[in-house]
């Protein structure tokens, strides 16, 4: 080839090599149209599947992409503008705020889209719509929060349960726990008679993890919480009852009480003193080992420990409160929480968006939501109450339940497939709470609370629990409690600036280090010289200014809570 | 070599020869400009995307409409304007390529020159053209009336500039045409070798500019309070506000300190310890059987396949106060019940130990290829010297193996400030935080990451990199100045 | 039978005592050295064949109990993983290659002294390696290219690798020069010293890089999260597993901020077995390496230098 030939060939090589480079978009008439959901609540990423993607398909001709927020993700779809179509944040700060003040999300009421293709939400929840009005800042609303209340008078079901293991306080004789001191003895004893653990270790009261560490120890902040009924509030904990603030690091403050109460523990040997380098499937695998006596959340307590093997042999974790503890519920409100509902602006389909938004909204679609196709897994009785089919049930005990499987053709009537959790709804927010009222039934949302839905106690220990307590089920033995409420008001976490958020994170770690450290003091002198450490170090990064962030907005907070109250 | 090209050159080609200077400049300008989105011709609406350059705009149609996808649904906007826009970009892009084409015809023979000259000319009339096409979509769009705000068409001044551009192109390659002389028969297309071989390098030269150090326009984040989605102005402007911040209070100054002082422990002990993989290769080439040499080579390499988090769950199943290590000590009597992954003690040297059992089985594959490579003929030499085996490597292995292991240490030196961090986050605890710390952590730990502030995490990278290419080149001069040679 | 031997040992045929003493040692060493490597992947693949019940509590260590393949089994059911593994081993074998014709073909033109301006230009490769624009710079430069949600951002931004490019110049260097000289004065051209020389005579070099090229590619995740959010039937092998490992447990994030009681429980049960899928990944994506691998070490030979000379 002469030269010339040659050089001309290189660069139209080169030309068809751009080309390639350019991707195809083209879309059929019929087919399915195509949204993208960014999600920072999902796990899960790919197209929805299952009998969820069924209902979607058939109900709007819609196929949904998961996108969810891992690392670079949030950064990167905001440099790039596009968010997505339907977009989920995990909560109303920073983030979310960018995102308005940049305009990347869709105004609802735009060409009044949101009258025309969300009649439920602008019927229903104009309360939630308003309050997300108000803190985008912007006079335009750009969606609603999740856990939206029907009432005001609601409050969610208990999260902190305090799971013991029952059989041996039953062994014990069921001696009276009131004090943290009664729960020290308590545990004392049940050491005493379960020294070792099914692998042959020792057994301990408490397994920790500090994977999960947020501005303060997990564990320890939220067993404050249980005990007291103080919510976590910034660096400390906040009395729902007062509105007072009570600073980590300052004297005789609910956090370093109960730091003090685990030094003593693992003094006493009763703290597994592996939690300090453990991961949370090390705890769990001592948990299932039965090394762990006690546990102030059910998934970490009996969610995990109550296999049928156990409960078989007598063993099981259920709730006992100590007399003294005030276990915390949070109010529900119907402003919707801080969870956010939103149509990205650049998307394609907004009003397929709302539409879909405004079905999970219903009861029908809340409920499918959870608890999979209406009249496959559940139906509105003849009384006018939810009830399970054979299917719905088989399916909340087994999430592997397959709908394909030829023995529920009464109720698919041969039309779905796949298992129970490959249609989960991935998308991980939800639009009215759980514990809200369902309008059709008068019955809550959560099955829990289903009048059909109360189980027998299959084992003896189980039972035996139910007797002492009285009553039949978790949530009604926590309402006979001494609890207290979180009212719920229009507070929405403000947004840091990059100066402060430096504060905040080396103050972070320097509490959530010396906490550890404190736990594990072996001596009062140990205990103390870390004590001045650990304040000497916040204060070093600048905790007096945290401090004092603390104090606003529990002020704040509190003058919320008395308007409310004013209001009713 | 060819006659032609060693003559003195008559004084047409010098004349020719520096119009050639202007043209290759324009050439690297206008393909340079193509991929800064922030002065695209192509930005004709608001509905475009803004990180849409010209040259995206010219290779991906799908990319210009990315964002209009409503508009174009509900027709606010022609999807043929679209495509007179993508087409547009695409001739321009066309036509600086061939203008770039010309440049680098330019070096060589009057053959190839006159060749390059026709392309000049085409490629400097193809990118006028492009701007008139962009021209006729940016008349469309501001003919539009309904939703005129969401649209905002505008002419970019760029279009401008690479119509002037275009301009230069033709009249530089007009000019050269008409001042060099006709080619012979006898002329021949060809190149110095020299420029051939720079040629042969330059696409390799092009990517790693496009894909390494066209993202560095990013550090300038660096001096704004920039969020993500965020704008770049005058208002979000803030010098060096950012820099101050991590040297603001006492504490995190002694924090930086401990942290760089970790960071630079760490690293040392790792280029400590860089001869170790050499050793392992050089002993693995004295295993007598071939299959126990494939094994071995096979073997070695899976615990870099092992990722951090996994290498963490099996360090807390064999040192835990219930792992086996101390039920092993059991066995033999001893009591123990230590947590051996908790305290402070000798953390260096263990995550050392760490960091070895990993990593040096996956190095060693570079000094086997090495030590392959080392010709066989010396080795022969040595045996009719009567060397000995030990003698043989020492004489010649190392010394075979010295300029890869110079390299690689050179490399490692630049890259002190780099530790990794995967394997230091599953390891950290309360207790041994003070040591453990490298840089690469504190950055994630306090959240300078990109999740929390982007002008701090890029000052941090810009920080690294500075000091990265600063010790490269020193390193280089110490070579030079100690061994006689440069490495790089 | 006389035993293949290892044609890199110099030992020569008659052994001397010392010799045999070196043998043995070297020996005992390296199966020390392989015991040391081997037993942890040996734990995680007893756990990933036990019964999980008892991985659940910690009670294997080591040996299995109660073999079952299940959680292999359970694979399957992971969406998309045929998609996902199609597209990772098309993009090691194309990148691989790619990247490996560039890496000696640039590293040849290197070591050429007679280039242009050949340190400047290497210079600027070689301090490339440093660089950190930053994840949005990074991905910004992606998107304005035009490769996002495309196949093609998995293979031409790998095509440089200046490391790999380092490591052949270095490899060219120690070939003997008469070589090429030879080759010269017959009249050959740049290209076919390259290609029918130096590429013949770097095989071990370009095997290497091969390795690390190839490994690179199979078990890369971040691109494929970042660059190719919505195209999800181009996620790679790593993507799609990482997928399967958190769609059971979201436990963590809900903690963060007082999720239902009963939501949690259901969390957890899903939760139980995530330990143990960690590990089965693993060795998912472990063993197609440790199975091609030893296919490449027949590189690593010599008696491609014979002759070469004299020919």
């Amino acid at each position: 080839m002469k030269p010339h030939q040659r050089i001309t060939a290189l660069l139209l090589t080169a030309v068809l090599g751009l080309m390639l480079l350019a991707p195809t978009a083209a879309l059929a008439a019929d087919e399915p149209i195509q949204l993208v959901c960014y999600s920072q609540l999902a796990n899960y990423s790919g197209k929805l599947t299952g009998w969820i993607a069924k209902i979607l398909l058939d109900k709007f001709n819609v196929e949904i992409t998961i996108v969810p927020d891992l690392e670079g993700v949030y950064e990167t779809r905001m440099e790039s503008g596009n968010l997505g179509d339907l977009v989920v944040w995990g909560n109303n700060g920073r983030e979310y705020l960018n995102a308005v003040q940049g305009g990347y999300l869709f105004d609802w009421e735009e060409d009044d889209l949101l009258y025309d293709y969300a009649p439920y939400i602008a019927e229903n929840m104009a309360a939630a719509l308003e309050q997300n009005r108000a803190i985008s800042g912007m006079d335009t609303i750009y969606g609603f929060g999740h856990n939206v209340a029907s009432s005001t008078q609601d409050y969610e079901a208990f999260f902190y349960t305090w799971d013991i293991r029952w059989d041996l306080y039953k062994e014990l004789g069921y001696p009276e726990v009131n004090s943290l001191d009664d729960l020290f003895d308590l545990f004392v004893a049940m050491k005493e008679i379960c020294p070792l653990d099914e692998n042959g270790n020792e057994t301990y009261a408490f397994s920790l993890w500090p994977d999960w560490d947020g501005n303060m120890v997990m564990y320890i902040k939220s067993f404050a919480t249980a005990w007291y009924g103080y919510d976590e509030w910034y660096f400390g904990h906040l009395n729902c009852e007062t509105g007072e603030y009570y600073s980590a690091l300052e004297d005789g403050s609910p956090y370093l009480e109960m730091v003090k109460f685990f030094n003593k523990l693992y003094r006493a040997g009763l703290l597994d003193p592996n939690s300090m380098t453990a991961t949370y499937d090390t705890m769990t695998e001592k948990l299932r080992a039965g090394g762990v006596f006690c546990s102030i959340f059910n998934y970490s307590g009996s969610a995990t420990y109550n296999t049928e093997e156990h409960m078989a042999d007598g063993k099981i974790m259920l709730s006992l409160v100590p007399g003294d503890a005030r276990p915390i519920a949070y109010g529900m409100s119907t402003l919707g929480g801080n969870r956010i509902w939103s149509v990205g602006a650049k998307s394609e389909y907004p009003e397929l968006c709302l539409e879909i938004i405004n079905w999970l909204c219903t009861p029908e679609g809340r409920l499918t939501m959870d608890y999979g196709p209406q009249d496959v897994c559940w139906y509105y009785g003849d009384d006018g109450l939810t009830y399970f089919t054979a299917l719905g049930e088989a399916c909340q005990k087994d999430r592997k339940t397959n709908l394909g499987d030829s023995q529920w053709d009464e109720f698919t009537g041969g039309e779905w497939s796949g298992e129970f959790n490959d249609g989960s709804f991935q998308i991980n927010n939800t639009t009215w709470s759980t514990n809200a009222t369902n309008p059709e039934t008068g019955e809550r949302y959560n099955k829990d609370f289903w009048a059909s839905y109360q189980t027998e106690a299959i084992y003896e220990i189980d039972q035996d629990w139910r007797d002492w307590a009285g009553v039949e089920t978790v949530q009604d033995y926590m309402a006979t409690t001494n609890y207290v409420v979180k009212p719920a008001t229009e507070y929405a976490d403000p947004t840091m600036d990059d100066d402060l958020n430096l504060i905040w994170t080396q103050v972070k770690k320097a509490i959530t280090d010396g906490t550890w450290n404190l736990v594990y003091a072996k001596s009062d002198g140990e205990y103390n010289y870390l004590l001045t450490q650990i304040v000497k170090n916040a204060d070093g990064y600048g905790y007096e200014t945290c401090e004092a962030w603390g104090e606003t907005e529990a002020a704040r907070w509190w003058q919320m809570v008395e308007a409310l109250n004013a209001a009713q | 070599m060819n006659d032609t090209l060693a003559q003195k050159l008559p004084p047409q080609h010098r004349t020719a020869d520096r119009t050639y200077y202007l043209l290759r400049i324009a050439a690297l300008f206008a393909m340079a400009l193509m991929f800064f989105p922030d002065v695209s011709p192509a930005k004709v609406t608001i509905l475009i995307n803004k990180s849409v350059s010209l040259f995206s705009a010219g290779i991906s149609y799908s990319g210009l409409i990315s964002d209009s996808a409503r508009p174009l649904r509900l027709e606010w906007v022609q999807a043929s304007t679209y495509q007179i826009l993508h087409y547009g970009s695409l001739t321009a892009v066309l036509g600086s390529l061939l203008a770039g084409a010309c440049g680098c015809m330019s070096l060589g023979s009057l053959r190839l020159k006159r060749l390059g000259n026709i392309f000049g000319m085409i490629g400097g009339g193809m990118l006028m053209a492009g701007m008139g096409m962009t021209y006729l979509a940016y008349r469309q769009f501001a003919a539009i009336v309904e939703k005129a705000d969401r649209i905002a068409a505008t002419l970019p001044d760029a279009v401008y500039i690479y119509a002037g551009l275009g301009l230069l192109f033709v009249l530089l390659s007009v000019g050269a045409q008409g001042v060099l002389p006709r080619a012979e028969k006898t002329d021949r297309y060809e190149m110095k070798p020299k420029y051939r071989l720079f040629l042969m390098f330059l696409p390799i030269i092009v990517l790693s500019f496009v894909f390494a150090y066209l993202p560095l326009v990013g550090w300038r984040y660096a001096f704004y309070d920039y969020q993500p989605g965020g704008t770049l102005s005058a208002e979000t402007f803030a010098g060096f506000k950012y820099f101050q911040m991590l040297f603001q209070n006492e504490s995190t100054r002694n924090d930086m300190i401990r942290v760089l002082r970790n960071t630079l422990v760490m690293s040392g002990l790792g280029i400590a310890t860089s001869w170790v993989p050499l050793v392992i290769a050089i002993l693995m080439a004295e295993i007598r059987s071939r299959f126990f040499l494939r094994s071995v080579q096979t073997i070695i390499t899976i615990p870099n396949f092992i990722s951090w988090v996994l290498v963490y769950a099996v360090a807390l199943a064999m040192f835990n106060t219930d792992g086996f290590f101390n039920g092993f000590l059991g066995l033999l009597g001893i009591q123990s019940d230590t947590n051996y992954l908790m305290g402070n003690d000798n953390i260096w040297l263990k995550m050392l130990a760490w960091g070895m059992w990993k990593g040096v089985g996956w190095s060693s594959i570079i000094y086997v290829a090495a030590i392959t490579g080392i010709d066989v003929s010396l080795y022969e030499a040595a045996t009719v010297d009567g060397a000995g085996r030990f003698q043989k490597m020492r004489y010649v292995t190392l010394p075979g193996l010295m300029p890869t292991y110079t390299v690689l240490l050179l490399l490692a030196v630049a890259a002190i400030l780099s530790n990794g961090m995967d394997q230091y986050y599953v390891f950290q605890n309360a207790q041994n935080t003070s040591t453990i710390e490298v840089l690469d952590l504190y950055v994630y730990n306090i959240g300078i990451g990109e999740g929390t502030s982007i002008p701090l995490s890029t000052i941090v990278g810009m920080f690294k990199t500075i000091i990265s290419v600063m010790l490269l080149f020193i390193a280089n001069h110490v070579s030079k100045w100690t061994r006689g040679e440069s490495i790089v | 039978m006389r035993r293949k031997t290892n044609e890199l040992n110099h030992a020569g045929f008659r052994r001397t005592a010392g010799d045999r003493i070196f043998d043995s040692l070297n020996t005992v060493f390296f199966l020390l050295y392989l015991l040391l490597c081997l037993f942890p992947f040996y734990y995680l693949f007893i756990n990933t064949i036990s019964n999980n019940d008892l991985v659940a509590r910690g009670a294997i260590n080591f040996w299995p109990v109660g073999l079952t393949l299940s959680n292999y089994a359970a694979l399957k059911s992971v969406t998309d993983l045929g998609t996902a593994f199609l597209v990772t081993l098309g993009r090691t074998v194309i990148g691989t290659a790619t990247m490996v014709v560039v890496s000696a073909f640039a590293g040849y033109l290197v070591t050429k002294k007679e280039m242009w301006n050949r340190k400047f230009f290497y210079r600027m490769l070689v301090i490339t390696m440093y660089f950190n624009a930053g994840l949005i710079p990074t991905y910004l430069n992606i998107k304005m290219l035009g490769l996002t949600d495309t196949f093609w951002v998995y293979i031409i931004p790998a095509l440089v690798m200046p490391f790999n490019i380092i490591l052949v110049k270095t490899y060219i260097e120690s070939i003997p020069p008469d070589l090429e000289e030879s080759a010269l004065i017959d009249g050959a051209g740049y290209m076919t010293i390259f290609s029918k020389i130096i590429v013949p005579l770097s095989m071990p070099i370009l095997a290497t890089i091969a390795i690390f090229g190839a490994v690179g590619h199979w078990n890369s995740f971040v691109d494929s999260l970042i660059y190719n959010q919505t195209a999800i039937q181009l996620h790679t092998l790593q993507h799609v597993l990482y997928t399967y490992l958190n769609k059971t447990s979201n436990l963590a994030a809900m903690m963060n901020a007082g999720a239902d009681a009963t939501a949690a429980a259901q969390a957890a049960q899903s939760a139980l077995n995530n330990k143990v899928i960690k590990y089965t990944i693993s060795m998912v994506t472990i063993l197609p390496i440790l199975l091609v691998y030893p296919f490449m070490t027949r590189y690593f030979q010599k008696g491609i230098m014979l002759g070469a000379v004299k020919g």
